[in-house]
């Protein structure tokens, strides 16, 4: 019956070529977003406990535009006092407090602005993914400077040349250049905290403080005395995630309201080409009525040939969003927020079964109905008609 | 060919395949042209190098050197097939910069009356870029500090219409000796005065063994720009 439902289609190329291509493609829409979502809240989520912190202390102000903009290298408008980082220190569900002073100088008629970060030794628990060039060593006194990689690229700096702030008068040695990590890291001057405080005259004030707990599941009550620290507020990396999944959640209902417009056309070409069949084959199907088919088996036939279909149109559409997903995703990735460096389209097997099923799902409800006109024809009012 | 639509949908599911899995192994091919592993030339290799250095203030700088100018173009000149020549006229083996030089041609109509070339150096302080205003001869006609990171004494030295105009008349072939062709600097100043000479007579070379050449006039992306 396979053979005869496949040879039956290919006796209309162009008809069931180009209804197959609308399944590829409404498969394939919902393939890339399916894995896109999945890529997205797994890179997001891996990229978040990378960063060796479960929460930061930011200074009063909306949270989530605090961290995010600490996390991306970017100055607050306000601080925190040095006492925040003492009360942190202090709990017993933190184990690493990393204090952080961010300044931000810039040098408009060099299109660019200098980043200073003042940080402690603490940080480097926090930063796992830090690693120094050979030579590099950490801060051996307060006039030592730690340069990102492009950083040093930029100002052409290499391990024990000086490096001079115009706007404060400070001449530092440069001790160690990081190995480029793809944050913001990279293009960032790391100075003592201490250092960092006297230059700007920022004393005793801090941008934010990174904190990592003991145990994840402390997180709650960790938050709560935190919370209550003068001038401080929390926000913890699972909520900044889940902010940022509810933006993507907001745009990918959108998509997927698309997806669903590219399914429903294609379910309603299959079903228009299946319904066209069988008006031009009611000759045939009257004569295989008359010699002895049953209902039951040109029902059959007729829905295997939409679920073929639809199987194959299926298939492409994998095979499109494999291809073709890759470019969509450099695409979507400058769109998204603190979209994460690795892949974030995950075809798994899972999300290629669900789009098949949907695909194949598709065609058969788009056949049942004229499989079963078919099946209703009378062979010899159909010979008659013929 | 009974059944061709299997051999179709076959084709189609190998050509997929093939694309999929072969085209980014062909993008992995290296582009960079194959360089002899000399001593010399590893340390050159090794030597720091930054991006290529803009033109922050074309209209103030146009207006200060090249003030008939009514526009100017983009070019880039490809050096990198002249390496032995760059080497021979430097004295050294051309860095990763050298291989190409981005020329601003200064246009009055249709017609180029200079150049502005820039170059990034390493100052003794963070990175000093140097814009140098070139007249048709080869010959500099202004040079301007567009960025440094050197303490006040230092950067008013270097930035001194004494020190810096003193590189006016000078060519590709003249003699850039500090103290001698051009005014000493306190000792402070000594190291970014010395890498700034020298970046000007090698920006200053390339562009006269790419103009000498005629390399890529305007071949490697021209782009004009009207100007006031």
């Amino acid at each position: 019956m396979l053979f005869l439902a496949l040879r039956n289609l290919m006796r209309r190329r162009l008809r069931s070529g180009l209804t197959l291509l609308g399944v590829a493609v409404a498969v394939g829409v919902l393939a890339c977003l399916l894995a896109f979502g999945q890529g997205y809240q797994r890179g997001l989520s891996r990229e978040l406990d990378g960063m060796g912190m479960q929460m930061m202390l930011v200074p009063l102000g909306c949270p989530y535009d605090a961290a995010a903009r600490v996390l991306k290298g970017k100055t607050l408008d306000v601080s925190l006092p040095q006492s925040a980082l003492t009360a942190a220190r202090h709990d017993p569900a933190v184990t690493h407090a990393a204090p952080m002073l961010l300044v931000a100088l810039p040098r408009p008629s060099e299109g660019r602005t200098d980043l200073w970060v003042g940080v402690d030794q603490s940080i480097r628990a926090l930063k796992p993914w830090w690693k120094l060039k050979a030579g590099s060593r950490w801060f051996p006194n307060g006039d030592a400077v730690i340069l990102g990689a492009e950083a040093a690229a930029t100002e052409m700096r290499q391990v024990g040349d000086s490096f001079y702030s115009p706007e404060t008068g400070k001449r530092l040695k440069v001790c160690g250049i990081l190995e480029r990590s793809g944050t913001s890291d990279d293009s960032q001057f790391f100075i003592p905290l201490a250092t960092a405080q006297a230059m700007f005259h920022q004393p005793g004030r801090l941008t934010a403080i990174a904190i990592r707990l003991k145990d994840p599941a402390l997180i709650t009550d960790a938050s709560a005395r935190l919370q209550r620290t003068p001038g401080a507020q929390v926000v913890t990396l699972a909520e900044m995630m889940g902010t940022f999944l509810n933006l993507i959640g907001a745009v990918r209902t959108l998509v997927l309201a698309i997806a669903i417009l590219a399914v429903t056309i294609s379910a309603l070409s299959v079903f228009n080409t299946m319904l066209a069949a069988v008006l031009e084959r009611t000759g045939e199907l009257g004569v295989m009525r008359a010699v002895g088919a049953s209902r039951g088996q040109v029902f059959r036939l007729l829905a295997v040939e939409a679920v073929l279909l639809t199987a194959l149109g299926s298939l492409a559409g994998l095979l499109l969003a494999a291809v073709a997903g890759r470019a969509i995703e450099q695409a979507v990735k400058g769109l998204v927020p603190l979209a994460p460096a690795e892949s974030l389209l995950t075809l798994t097997g899972d999300v290629a079964m669900q789009c098949a099923l949907v695909g194949i799902g598709v065609g058969l409800a788009a056949g049942l109905y004229p499989a079963w006109q078919a099946s209703r024809l009378q062979p010899a009012r159909a010979l008659r008609l013929e | 060919m009974a059944k061709p639509l299997p051999w179709i949908l076959g084709a189609g599911v190998v050509a997929a395949l093939a694309a999929r899995f072969l085209l980014p192994q062909f993008a992995r091919e290296p582009d960079t042209p194959f360089l002899e592993l000399t001593p010399q030339n590893v340390a050159a290799q090794q030597t720091e190098t930054a991006g290529l250095c803009p033109w922050r203030a074309p209209e103030a700088d146009l207006r200060r050197f090249f003030p008939q100018a009514t526009g100017f173009r983009d070019e880039t000149l490809i050096l990198s097939g002249q390496r032995l020549e760059i080497a021979r006229r430097l004295g050294h083996p051309p860095t990763g910069e050298d291989h190409a030089l981005p020329v601003h041609r200064i246009l009055q109509g249709q017609l180029p009356i200079g150049a502005v070339i820039t170059r990034r150096v390493k100052g003794e302080s963070g990175v000093i870029e140097l814009v140098l205003a070139v007249g048709t001869e080869g010959q500099v006609v202004g040079a301007r500090l567009q960025r440094l990171r050197e303490p006040e004494d230092v950067a008013k030295c270097l930035q001194s219409p004494a020190w810096l105009g003193a590189f006016d008349g000078k060519t590709a072939r003249s003699s850039w000796q500090l103290g001698k062709d051009i005014p000493a600097v306190p000792a402070a100043a000594q190291t970014s005065a010395k890498a700034l000479l020298e970046g000007a007579r090698t920006v200053l070379t390339l562009l006269d063994i790419g103009t000498l050449l005629d390399i890529g006039s305007g071949a490697a992306g021209s782009r004009p720009h009207s100007h006031l």
